[in-house]
Order: C-alpha cells, then sequence, then structure tokens
C-alpha cells in the first residue's frame, strides 16, 4: 500500500471542498478548516486510501448527517450499506445483531452510518420501510435514505451489507466486507473492528480492502 | 430528504471513478515484451481443464427435458449426480451436484464478482472416499443497475466434484451427505441451504455396477462444458500495473478473473472487448495471489465460442 503524503491529503480535501461548493452544501466544513479542540490531538500517521466522497443525507428520524463535518469533528465514520429486505444484510441485523454487537466494539472516536441507496420502490427503499428496520433490527446508529443512488455510486458501493470505513482528514482507509464469513462459513476475522484497530493505533490498515458478500445494492434504474 | 441535484451527482459519480482507474482498455498489442505460451498449470483454480485437450462447441448443459424447474418462492433445487449405482473400490469417480433454478435465477461462480457469494459445498463423503476440488461450470457476465458485474450461473448448472475411493473403503450400503448453502438473485436475493443426501453402495474391485443414465448423460454434458487448457498464441505482457493478455486472431475476448486469483480493478470496463486483446488492471489496495486465474472466452469469426482456463504466474 502506498503510503498518502500530506500534500496528497490536502489536494483530497481540496476535491472534497470543490464537492461542497458544486452540491450546494453551505454547512459542510472540510477538516482543515475546522477548528482544532483538545480532543483531537495531531495525527501522528495519516491515513491511507483513496479520497472520500462527501455527501449529506437525511437519516429515518429526519435528522441530517454531512461527512465532511464528522471528519471535521475527528471522527473515523463506518459506513454500511444496507437494505432491510436483503437475506445478508437481515442475517447480520437479526437474529444474533452481528452488525449492532460489532458496533459495540468500536472505539468511542466512531460514528456509524448505515446507507439505503435503493431507489424508489425497490426491494427494501423508502422512508416508511426503513423506519420500520430500525425498530425491528434495534439498530443503534442513525439509517440514512439515498434513494438517488448518488452517494452509493460515488462509493462505489454494490452490496449489501458493504463496508467503507473513512478515516480524517477523509480517506477510505478500508473498503470491503464486514468480516469473512459467507454461505455456510462462519466468520473468523471482522475486518471492520481490525481497521479500526489499526487505525486506532496509528497504523496502516492491514487489509485496506476485500471483496463485499452480499445482495447486489437495488439502485434505480 | 433532500435531493441532491444530478449535475452534483454526476460530478460525484465523476469523481468516483478516478480512483477505480476505470479507463477502457487501450490495447497496443507488442507494447511490451511477451512471454510464450505456457502449458495450462494444473487445476490449481475453480475450475479444471478438460483432459482431451480438445475444446469444440459444448453440449447443452441446460436445463433438460423432464428436470423440474422450481417455484419462485423456493428458486433452486439441488440434487447428488451419480454416474453408476455403487462406488468401486480403488477407482476414482466424477460424482456431481446438479442446480436447477426457476427462470430469471441466478447463482455466483466463483469470481471476482461486485455482489453474491458462489453456492458452497460442503461434502460429507463415506468413509474410504475423499474428494478433490469442485470444478465449476463456465460463468455468464451479468451487469444490474449500478454497474453492479457479476459472474453467475442461470437455469442450470452441474458442479462437478472427483472423488477417490481407497482401495479398503468399507463395502456395502453407503450414503452420500453434503450441506449445499447458496444465495440465489433476480432483483430480490434469498439465501437458503440444503441437505443432499444419495444412497449408493461400496463395491468389490472389478465390479462393473449398473448405470444411472440420466445423471450419467448429465455428468458427459457438464464435462464437456469445462473450459479446455490454454488457448493457442496466448500472451501475457506486464505493462506497469496493467497485464496485456493477447490472443492472436481472435475478434473478441472476455475475462472472467477466479476469487483466488490476482485481485483485478474494473473488471466490468477492463475484462471483455471486441478486439485480440485485453488491458487487465491489478487491484494493488487488495490483497491476493501473484497468479492471473480465472476463465477466458474467445470468439473467433465464422467460429464457436470457446472458453478456456487460465493459470499463469505474472510475467
Amino acid at each position: 500500500m502506498r503510503p498518502l503524503r500530506q500534500h496528497l491529503a490536502a489536494a483530497g480535501l481540496g476535491l472534497v471542498v470543490l464537492f461542497t461548493a458544486a452540491c450546494s452544501q453551505p454547512s459542510a466544513v472540510s477538516a482543515a478548516d475546522a477548528p482544532k479542540t483538545d480532543t483531537q490531538a495531531e495525527p501522528a500517521h495519516v491515513a491511507a486510501g483513496p479520497e472520500a466522497p462527501d455527501f449529506t443525507l437525511r437519516a429515518t428520524d429526519g435528522s441530517e448527517y454531512t461527512l465532511s463535518k464528522e471528519l471535521a469533528a475527528g471522527k473515523t465514520v463506518v459506513l454500511e450499506w444496507f437494505n432491510p429486505d436483503c437475506p445478508v444484510s437481515k442475517a447480520y441485523h437479526q437474529p444474533e445483531r452481528r452488525m449492532n454487537a460489532t458496533y459495540s466494539e468500536v472505539p468511542a472516536n466512531v460514528v456509524w452510518f448505515a446507507i439505503n441507496s435503493g431507489g424508489a420502490g425497490k426491494q427494501g427503499a423508502g422512508l416508511e420501510r426503513n423506519q420500520r428496520a430500525v425498530t425491528e433490527y434495534e439498530i443503534p446508529y442513525p439509517v440514512l435514505l439515498d434513494e438517488s443512488g448518488a452517494v452509493g455510486r460515488a462509493y462505489g458501493a454494490k452490496t449489501t451489507p458493504h463496508m467503507i470505513v473513512v478515516a480524517p482528514p477523509g480517506v477510505i482507509a478500508y473498503d470491503g466486507a464486514i468480516d469473512d464469513g459467507g454461505p455456510g462459513q462462519q466468520a473468523t476475522t471482522n475486518y471492520v473492528l481490525a481497521a479500526l484497530t489499526d487505525l486506532a493505533a496509528g497504523r496502516d490498515v492491514a487489509t485496506p480492502k476485500t471483496k463485499p458478500f452480499g445482495c447486489s445494492v437495488k439502485y434505480g434504474d | 430528504m433532500r435531493h441532491l441535484p444530478h449535475g452534483c451527482a454526476l460530478l460525484i459519480a465523476l469523481v468516483a471513478l478516478l480512483p477505480a482507474s476505470c479507463q477502457r482498455p487501450d490495447p497496443e498489442p507488442g507494447a511490451a515484451p511477451e512471454v510464450a505460451v505456457q502449458a495450462p498449470s494444473s487445476g490449481a483454480a475453480s475450475s479444471a481443464p478438460r483432459t482431451d485437450g480438445s475444446h469444440g462447441p459444448a453440449p447443452p448443459d441446460g436445463v433438460q427435458p423432464g428436470e423440474m424447474r422450481p417455484p419462485a418462492d423456493a428458486p433452486v433445487a439441488a440434487r447428488w449426480l451419480a454416474p453408476r449405482a455403487a462406488l468401486v473400490r480403488g477407482e476414482q469417480a466424477l460424482l456431481g451436484v446438479r442446480l436447477v433454478l426457476a427462470p430469471g435465477w441466478h447463482v455466483y461462480w466463483p469470481g471476482q464478482n461486485d455482489s453474491g457469494a458462489p453456492p458452497h459445498l460442503a461434502p460429507a463423503l463415506p468413509e474410504g472416499v475423499s474428494a478433490g476440488a469442485v470444478r465449476w461450470p463456465p460463468p455468464e457476465r451479468h451487469v444490474g443497475a449500478g454497474d453492479v458485474l457479476d459472474h453467475v450461473l442461470e437455469d442450470a448448472a452441474t458442479l462437478l466434484l472427483p472423488v477417490s475411493v481407497a482401495a479398503d473403503a468399507p463395502l456395502g450400503d453407503v450414503v452420500l451427505r453434503a450441506r449445499l448453502d447458496w444465495i440465489v438473485c433476480r432483483d430480490v436475493c434469498l439465501m437458503d441451504g440444503a441437505e443432499l443426501e444419495l444412497p449408493l453402495q461400496i463395491v468389490e474391485a472389478g465390479t462393473a455396477p449398473a448405470a444411472r443414465p440420466e445423471d450419467a448423460a448429465l455428468l458427459d454434458a457438464a464435462e464437456a462444458r469445462l473450459p479446455g487448457g490454454e488457448p493457442a498464441g496466448l500472451t501475457l505482457a506486464r505493462d506497469g500495473d496493467a497485464l496485456v493478455l493477447r490472443v492472436p486472431g481472435a475478434n473478441g475476448l472476455q475475462f472472467f478473473p477466479a476469487s483466488d486469483g490476482l485481485p483485478l480493478q474494473d473488471v466490468l470496463g477492463t475484462c471483455a472487448a471486441h478486439a485480440d486483446t485485453l488491458r487487465l488492471q491489478r487491484d494493488t489496495r487488495q490483497h491476493g495471489t501473484e497468479r492471473l486465474r480465472g476463465v477466458l472466452l474467445v470468439q473467433r469469426p465464422d467460429q464457436p465460442n470457446t472458453e478456456h482456463l487460465v493459470d499463469r504466474a505474472l510475467p
């Protein structure tokens, strides 16, 4: 893996800012503009990876979330592509609630968003279905709706679940499966927790990319 | 919810394409030194070459007359296939697991797919019977909304399982067992599985067991559908992070990269072309083997398509 140099990271931030401008999101700020707080120590190690496209999406409870705001606050952001009616997503949300179990183990500076990029009328899409899913699966983090699929396509999300870890200043530090489980195969390694552990320890993520396993994202046509 | 303006979505999509190196193939045969043809290596990939070296038009391996298609609410029917009523001590046999799908549904070939996962077969064979690696029929490319590329098996498919029977395997009635788990998709996906059982016998060496002609015909057809060895004249050259694969005389190529081979980027954009050359991009962020593995479909003018196993060390 190539270490990302500071000036490349700055270029990435430039892209994020450019995005923000193009998307008319005046409220979004880049990490570079964010005031430093005492919880935000100067990072000794800059996470490496492709630039993470910024986005603002609304959750099932009506709240609006912007990636760059979370990053500016020093948060590492986990994105989970989600479809309440995909049996693979379902298998991670019930009956053992393995996704919730993973969430319960993440470090304190981690924010987790589920994103549903299903198009209108597609399986598992829509506000009402996802509001119900939050209750049904006891999801403890926001479920964001991306009905146009713009954010899913920007990240190349292809499956549910598909996990992406975005680390400050705004790079994709991990992209792939939540773990190495599959049909008839028990998981032995949780790649997301491993990536978060590497990031927390100031290391390069040892396994930055894997093939996710799941249903295809039900994008609108 | 607030919708992003269309221009914004387009911009996001464009920027997202940049790190994925989604260039279309740029055929430049001879741009880099080429290596000579190697003999196909022995069955390390997910399917194995036919042993006779030939590869003519494949006989049909689709749904056969008399095979019942399952209903859409349980779209996979799976069963064991055995060519004879008994396994013979000290001999090898080619067994199979037959999948018949409801119309419009697909299961996944063990390739570099954007979604899904291949059926997982866990055989539990009688004492003295050991299994080799599953041999898969060649897949088809399937592109869904959002440019989701998968390599899939539709309608019907036979997974071939070579077995060896020990010279001292216990004689008598036995049951072949296997657990098969799958994800099957159409516009939606279902996950399910089945316990497969087939009562057989193990008999003394030198015995000629009764044929099971319907299963034997399906197994023969499946064996004939297996990819052949490498196509004549295949060359593979390295050009930076790109691999230039060329088959002289072809006017179309499709490469189906195996899941246990070199990870590739943008399989959708680079692994198929109406040309004699593919310019494959390795995915340097993803760990994997340093061998190019998969199945290559070759189209030639006025000839039937042929499918070939590729399993090569990188040049």
